[in-house]
């Protein structure tokens, strides 16, 4: 029995239940059922059935391997729990729960369950237990007041949406001085944007920076192409510091109505 | 109960302990899903699992604030069963310079709120490791001198990746700076005034550098503590910010005690003490 139609079959009898609300019985049918096949369990906790399925997916990262736990909430209909046996076949069931917007199905991914995983915890575990630190307060490690005050200054300076754009404008361009023509396409596409910000931001002086930093650009291009591409971007740049700024800090385009 | 649990209650393990790892493996996780997700072509942004890792950077910030050496015990676990954990190099700098800057940002007085911004800036900061193949990131070799001017254009890479063309928000934008910024000096010159650089970059430069230099690669042994940290120490105020170094300073006394532990357990026999060549040249990438 596959386990799509295994899932289905436990699902189908959970909602039935629910329609005649012997829980019990429907719990006691599901039991043998499910002990056939030596893949889910079932737990009942509080008013809400825990699904496990043993059923262990490959994880492509930390601990090999992973299994599901289910909840199902009271009131889930039967397209729903349908269209959950469904992703649990699909490659990544929780992300496809996650696009679907089930909030009533819940799959917890409970790790480390296998028993080499659980070997690999205890062993974790066990080098933590002979090393243990002193726990000591964090008020006792912070560095003294007036070390904590100067970076929070720094802080401070970054601490706007028009500060933090303007910064990273002048890192884009950095970041594009170093690059090869080919790999820059990106940041180039992202250039006029900071930019119209900066106007609209009124960051005047920043977007100025901005046109310097690529009129250098343009200098020290090689190529025909990178040349014309800095030109586009001026052009540009040129638009936005001609375009009025409406109350809401948005650029306004004369000629197409909309920024 | 399972099996785990049992065990745990058999041996004593405080549940806040078994709860950090899990919060380390789900950010791991989170970190070697992105970049397969970058690799592969697929939306990083809209991830579903982007909410899985904010969660688990959440629980480390409250770890953080309530018993930070916790995050201390995790990273020299995890380093200390890094051949049987087989979680990848990438994935366990990337966890664990989210942990150190965690500390890092901590101690410097950062809020609840900023540590976890800080969290996630830091774990993907080296997110430009995704247009490397994977050949690239396990090798058994030391790069050489020509791979490692390339491997550094990857924080101008990694900028672009995290763009993939949309317009930053201030999140993103925060997220770029810091994996651009990370690897360029606090200094660029001696003489030279501070550059501008974020504060999440500074702090994010120095747990970068210091648990590379504390990992054990194939080519080279994990610098004790007193290295690794001599030699961050020697550039401060010239590669990195010093009030970030002076708060690694203060967590190095907590962390000294991991060498002692070193010395005395079985893990010893595959790793020498020195680490040949610690402190020539200052501190650099372990990539």
């Amino acid at each position: 029995m596959s386990h799509v139609v295994l899932v289905s079959r436990a699902i189908g009898g959970l909602v039935a239940a629910r329609r005649t609300g012997d829980v019990a019985a429907a719990h006691a049918l599901l039991t043998d059922l499910l002990a056939t096949e030596q893949r889910l369990s079932l737990r009942l906790e509080g008013g809400r059935v825990l699904l496990v399925s043993t059923v262990v997916y490959e994880d492509r990262a930390v601990f090999g391997r992973r299994c599901g736990a289910l909840t199902i909430d009271a009131g889930v209909t039967a397209e729903e729990l349908a269209m959950f046996a469904a992703a649990l076949d699909t490659e990544d069931p929780e992300a496809t729960l996650w696009r679907c917007g089930r909030s009533r199905i819940r799959l917890r991914w409970a790790r480390d369950r296998s028993p080499e995983a659980v070997a690999v915890q205890e062993r974790l575990a066990r080098g933590a237990a002979g090393r243990k630190l002193d726990t000591i307060p964090l008020d006792r490690m912070k560095l003294d007041d007036a070390a904590r005050r100067t970076f929070r200054e720094h802080l401070g300076a970054f601490a706007s949406e028009d500060a933090l754009i303007a910064h990273l404008a002048g890192v884009l361009v950095a970041a594009l001085r170093r690059s090869r023509d080919h790999q820059s396409g990106t940041l180039r596409r992202v250039l006029p944007h900071l930019h119209q910000r900066l106007v609209a931001y009124r960051r005047l002086e920043d977007a100025d920076a901005l046109a310097k930093s690529v009129t250098k650009l343009r200098a020290e291009a090689k190529t025909r192409l990178a040349r014309a591409q800095a030109d586009l971007l001026l052009e540009e740049f040129a638009r936005h510091r001609s375009m009025p700024c409406t109350v809401t800090g948005r650029l306004e385009r004369r000629s197409e109505g909309t920024s | 109960m399972n099996r785990f649990e049992e065990w745990e209650i058999e041996q004593g393990v405080s549940r806040d302990r078994r709860q950090a790892f899990d919060a380390y493996a789900r950010a791991a996780v989170g970190f070697v899903e992105t970049i397969e997700r970058i690799r592969s072509g697929e939306d990083v942004v809209g991830s579903e699992r982007r909410r899985d890792v904010e969660e688990a950077i959440r629980d480390l910030v409250d770890f953080c604030m309530a018993k930070p050496t916790l995050l201390l015990e995790t990273i020299a676990s995890v380093r200390h069963h890094e051949r049987e954990l087989a979680i990848d190099y990438a994935a366990r700098h990337a966890a664990n310079t989210c942990l150190y800057s965690l500390l890092l940002g901590a101690m410097l007085g950062l809020g609840r709120g900023e540590l976890a911004e800080l969290g996630i800036v830091a774990l993907y900061a080296d997110v430009g490791l995704a247009v490397l193949p994977k050949t690239a990131t396990q090798r058994g070799t030391p790069f050489t001198n020509a791979e490692r001017r390339s491997i550094r254009s990857l924080m101008l890479q990694g900028a672009q990746l995290l763009l993939q063309g949309q317009t930053p928000t201030p999140r993103l934008a925060l997220r770029i700076v810091a994996a651009y910024e990370h690897h360029a000096p606090y200094r660029r010159r001696a003489s030279a005034a501070p550059a501008r650089r974020h504060p999440y970059s500074r702090i994010i430069a120095v747990a970068d550098v210091y648990d590379a230099l504390r990992a054990a690669r194939p080519w080279r042994n994990p610098y004790l503590v007193a290295d690794a940290f001599r030699a961050v120490w020697i550039e401060r105020d010239g590669k990195f910010d010093p009030l970030v170094v002076e708060a690694l300073r203060r967590l190095r006394e907590l962390e000294a005690l991991d060498d002692h532990v070193l010395a005395n357990t079985e893990v010893r026999s595959f790793i020498r003490l020195e680490a040949p060549g610690a402190c020539r040249g200052g501190a650099r990438s372990g990539y």
